[in-house]
């Protein structure tokens, strides 16, 4: 070996190479270890009812009927569909309501413009346990608990307060001009947000959107409140309520026809997620600078 | 002149338009976080089930708050009970910023393989479904599951998680930091990477090792994200219910055995017994204290930097 091999050698092969060598293993370890129960909820969904525990992920007699069955069992299209009319409309109610407040408080000069920020503010600092109970009693008052889905939809159809704190921030940084020179043209404030706003600020509502996609998508506390009516259970409440026995015909002991639920309610989130997460880890990324 | 009154005609307009453009959530905090707030607070002090019209209901002033807030009340024991809970579930926030700070420094290295798609894998937990996840950490823990059977190994016994008040909180710890560590994570490696390289550079030229380097440079620029952290960890630490309540398996997650339920858990149960004034005394005795919590952190945080 030569002299220049032997030093090139070192280099690629010193103690900094092993160490990072190390550093690697240690983290796809643990990567595994944060991936697991995702498979472990996708392996079982395939195990047959005896096989649960004790076997390996891959170790096991493959059952298949499980995604068949469990429509039959339980149902779950009706859950899918509340969950998908809730995560939507709301995610598209929230987004429009914040990102007009947002730009309005950027934007617009209006009176009352301080008091209404700060009722808005105000609002982050009391937590939803304090209003959940009187919120389910005013609107239970107004006969709109016990039969369909407005008691749930009503509170949460405008933006929350991040939502319009987060949209307000992106539009400090539109020029001035470019909203004088569309006046000028003769454009109301209607126009000029939905032509001219809305068109720049796409990015950022859009990430806020997918978050308040998430929310809804996941809520528990909320829909186990406010959803009496059985033809609006979220998705969320069908599992949870099929898993502890309470409906359906199959009960708490079929793990595996449970985790073939747990599967279709995290699949539509993951695949989400994974489509988008550039953007929603840039925003967190960002966002946490700012902090 | 005409373009004086267009300017007038316009800002009367820009008014309207203004007030109009923020009237839904203005509105919205009014009536379904405000109204509702200041009304549970008349609830708290009434007796009262939800059956008869809230006018026929008795006022009862403090005693509710009494029932719980005093020893030897009727909920007295519960309640100290179901705090007790709460706090020793919150003990997933130190590890959670621990972990997640050393996660986010080695994927900030340069050297580090693979930063994209680990930091992918990491994030993942954070938009999984707190039931789905729920039910299958009850079976990871269950008697015959992956974790007893790692146990095995080492030679340990068989434990049983879910049976036992001190165990069960580990099961649910282990979930929430789990859940956690992908979105601390990625705060912190914000914050990492807004520290320009020169800073470090010029520390290792003075002669700083990478330990003096952590603490004098990384750790202090890194303070007010954790202090972030923290406070909302703590509100939303208050606030755990969904984990609870599923790994239980009733709708109201009330443990097999005593000592399990926390402080939202508590307040669920006695909200589905009807019993809705006390409910209400106890949601406002959990908002004091998370108000209670937040007010004492910043507190703390202005005192530590008039000595900086």
């Amino acid at each position: 070996m030569t002299n220049q091999a032997k030093i090139a050698a070192t280099r690629v092969y010193g103690p900094k190479y092993f160490v990072n060598i190390l550093i690697s293993i240690i983290l796809i370890l643990f990567g595994y270890l944060m991936l697991y129960p995702f498979l472990w909820m996708i392996f079982t969904s395939f195990k047959p009812l005896n096989q649960v525990y004790n076997t390996g992920l891959l170790h096991h007699k493959w059952n298949f009927n499980n995604y068949a069955n469990v429509f039959s069992k339980v149902n779950i299209l009706s859950g899918l569909k509340a969950s998908v009319v809730f995560s939507v409309g709301l995610t598209i109610s929230q987004m429009i309501t914040s990102s007009m407040a947002g730009y309005a408080f950027a934007k617009i000069k209006f009176p009352l413009k301080n008091i209404c920020f700060a009722i808005i503010l105000t609002s982050m600092a009391i937590p939803y346990v304090t209003i959940m109970i009187p919120q389910f009693m005013m609107l239970e008052h107004f006969g709109l608990v016990t039969n369909g889905p407005w008691g749930y939809i009503i509170p949460r159809l405008a933006g929350g307060a991040a939502t319009i704190f987060f949209v307000r921030q992106y539009c400090y940084s539109i020029p001035d001009a470019l909203i004088e020179s569309a006046k000028i043209d003769g454009a109301g404030q209607v126009k000029i947000f939905f032509r001219i706003i809305f068109p720049l600020i796409v990015p950022v509502v859009v990430v806020q959107g997918l978050f308040i996609f998430i929310y809804i998508w996941n809520d528990y506390l909320g829909p186990s409140i406010f959803l009496i009516d059985k033809n609006w259970w979220t998705i969320q409440l069908f599992v949870a309520r099929f898993s502890s026995g309470q409906i359906g015909s199959v009960g708490a002991a079929n793990i595996p026809m449970q985790m073939t639920v747990a599967g279709i309610i995290s699949l539509p989130l993951l695949i989400l997620f994974l489509y988008t997460q550039k953007h929603i880890v840039n925003s967190l990324m960002s966002s946490g600078v700012k902090e | 002149m005409r373009i004086l009154t267009t300017n007038k005609r316009n800002k009367n307009r820009d008014s309207i338009w203004g007030l109009l453009f923020v009237a839904i959530p203005v509105l919205s905090v009014i009536f379904f976080v405000f109204l509702p707030a200041l009304f549970s607070i008349y609830i708290s002090m009434i007796e009262w089930n939800g059956y008869i019209p809230i006018g026929q209901a008795t006022f009862v002033g403090l005693k509710n708050f009494a029932a719980f807030l005093t020893s030897g009340g009727l909920y007295s024991k519960e309640f100290l009970n179901a705090l007790f809970v709460t706090i020793t579930l919150m003990l997933y926030i130190p590890f959670n910023i621990v972990i997640s700070f050393l996660l986010a420094f080695v994927l900030n290295r340069k050297a580090t393989h693979m930063k994209n798609s680990l930091r992918l894998v990491y994030f993942l937990p954070f938009v999984s479904s707190a039931v789905a996840i729920t039910l299958v950490f009850k079976n990871l823990f269950n008697v015959n599951g992956v974790i007893n059977s790692l146990f095995a190994v080492f030679g340990f016994g068989e434990v049983e998680w879910l049976r036992s008040p001190g165990l069960s909180r580990i099961v649910i710890i282990t979930m929430l930091i789990w859940r956690n560590i992908g979105y601390t994570m990625l705060m912190y490696l914000a914050g990492l990477q807004a520290v320009p390289n020169e800073i470090y550079e010029a520390a290792k030229i003075d002669g700083a090792g990478i330990i003096k380097q952590i603490t004098k440079i990384t750790l202090p620029s890194l303070k007010n994200i954790t202090f972030f952290l923290i406070v909302t960890n703590v509100i939303s630490g208050f606030q755990i219910y969904t984990e609870s309540a599923i790994l239980f398996q009733n709708s109201f997650g009330k443990g097999p055995v005593n000592g399990t339920e926390s402080i939202m858990v508590f307040l669920m149960y006695i909200y589905s017994g009807n019993d809705l004034g006390m409910a209400s005394a106890i949601s406002w005795a959990i908002t004091a204290l998370i108000l209670f919590a937040t007010f004492l952190q910043f507190m703390k945080k202005r005192k530590e930097e008039k000595y900086d």
